[in-house]
């Protein structure tokens, strides 16, 4: 008899190893939905157990940050604090403490395996200059508030796949092109309203 | 610990009004860029988490086929009998007008093959992939998904 270990995508119905593949579609007996599939060897490795933390005997021995009576048994990759078994986080690049993964690795190094979002100003700055196409007076505003942006996102990261970085001075030359030709008109205005 | 990944970018893209998908292929992760305007959403998916890899086949493209077709065969219908009556140009325009754009959509589809969705199973969550929605390009990535797992997990064991 066929080992169970997988299940239908669709029914969740109890599927047998060899029934998955790429060449050809699998159906699932009970909902008859055909699908593509492959198992990996971390399937049957089923989900880790975390280490049991050791404690302190001696007042010589380093504790962990989070908890006092533990001994120390790693330093966290972002922020270099020590940290016990019970809050290391093994990621494929190193350990990090609880408190850099929830921040996304802002406490200390930045760590793009654990960030989950970024402002691009970049973007920001594009939509800034091109936004107000169709109601063109905001540009008045906007213009100038992408310069502004766009000198403020000079230093700040992009994408952390690191594409878009022209997007920044693509924005910026338009934006000061678009503020210079509102000051022109702002400038001759005035003048001729002097004049008269 | 690393803080500079040098990312491939994986073919296919799912959009919607306000964001567009991406995935693409780190050194230890698959990642899923949420590109929205003025923000990027990042979801990580590491190589030695994946359990499994699920291409499910929809019929939205068939659909979509059908009624595009549907279009294009009755404007196309309206057409010649408009040609062939001397009835007013106005009637042949309207055709055109619905035909042109049903007949790129159906090319669109018909190259583009049938849809599908793709989803990452860790031992915790299953993971859909919206970039990969064609089971041709599906087939043709989770290929290169499937190396990059399997040296993961072979090193991890």
């Amino acid at each position: 008899m066929s080992r169970v270990v997988s299940q239908c995508p669709h029914c969740a119905h109890k599927l047998p190893l060899e029934s998955l593949r790429w060449e050809e579609p699998t159906a699932c007996p009970m909902c008859s939905r055909r699908f593509f599939g492959e198992v990996f060897p971390a399937f049957s490795r089923g989900i880790a157990v975390g280490e049991k933390p050791e404690r302190v005997l001696d007042a010589t021995e380093a504790s962990c940050f989070f908890h006092e009576m533990n001994r120390a048994a790693q330093s966290c990759g972002s922020c270099g604090r020590f940290m016990c078994d019970l809050c290391t986080l093994s990621l494929p690049t190193g350990n990090v403490c609880p408190e850099c993964f929830a921040a996304g690795g802002r406490l200390g190094v930045a760590v793009p395996e654990t960030e989950r979002s970024r402002r691009l100003w970049g973007s920001i700055t594009l939509w800034l200059a091109f936004g107000p196409i169709l109601a063109w007076p905001i540009s008045a505003v906007a213009a100038p508030a992408g310069v502004v942006a766009a000198l403020y996102g000079m230093n700040k990261p992009g994408s952390i796949t690191g594409r878009g970085r022209w997007k920044l001075w693509l924005g910026l030359v338009c934006c000061l092109l678009i503020s210079a030709a509102w000051a022109w008109l702002l400038v001759s205005t005035l003048e001729a309203m002097f004049q008269k | 610990m690393s803080t500079a990944t040098r990312y491939i970018k994986s073919p296919g893209r799912a959009r919607n009004l306000v964001s567009f998908r991406s995935l693409w292929f780190g050194e230890h992760e698959l990642l899923q860029v949420t590109s929205l305007p003025g923000r990027e959403d990042y979801d990580h998916l590491f190589y030695r988490d994946i359990c499994a890899l699920y291409i499910l086949p929809t019929k939205n493209s068939r659909r979509l086929l059908i009624v595009c077709g549907l279009i294009v065969l009755g404007s196309l219908l309206a057409g010649i009998s408009a040609i062939s009556s001397d009835e007013m140009p106005s009637y042949i325009i309207f055709a055109a007008i619905l035909g042109i754009p049903s007949l790129l959509v159906l090319l669109n589809e018909l190259l583009r093959g049938p849809s599908c969705e793709c989803y990452a199973v860790t031992a915790v969550q299953r993971y859909q992939l919206h970039a990969w929605n064609r089971v041709r390009r599906a087939k043709r990535c989770a290929a290169m998904l499937r190396e990059r797992v399997i040296q993961a997990q072979a090193m991890e064991d």
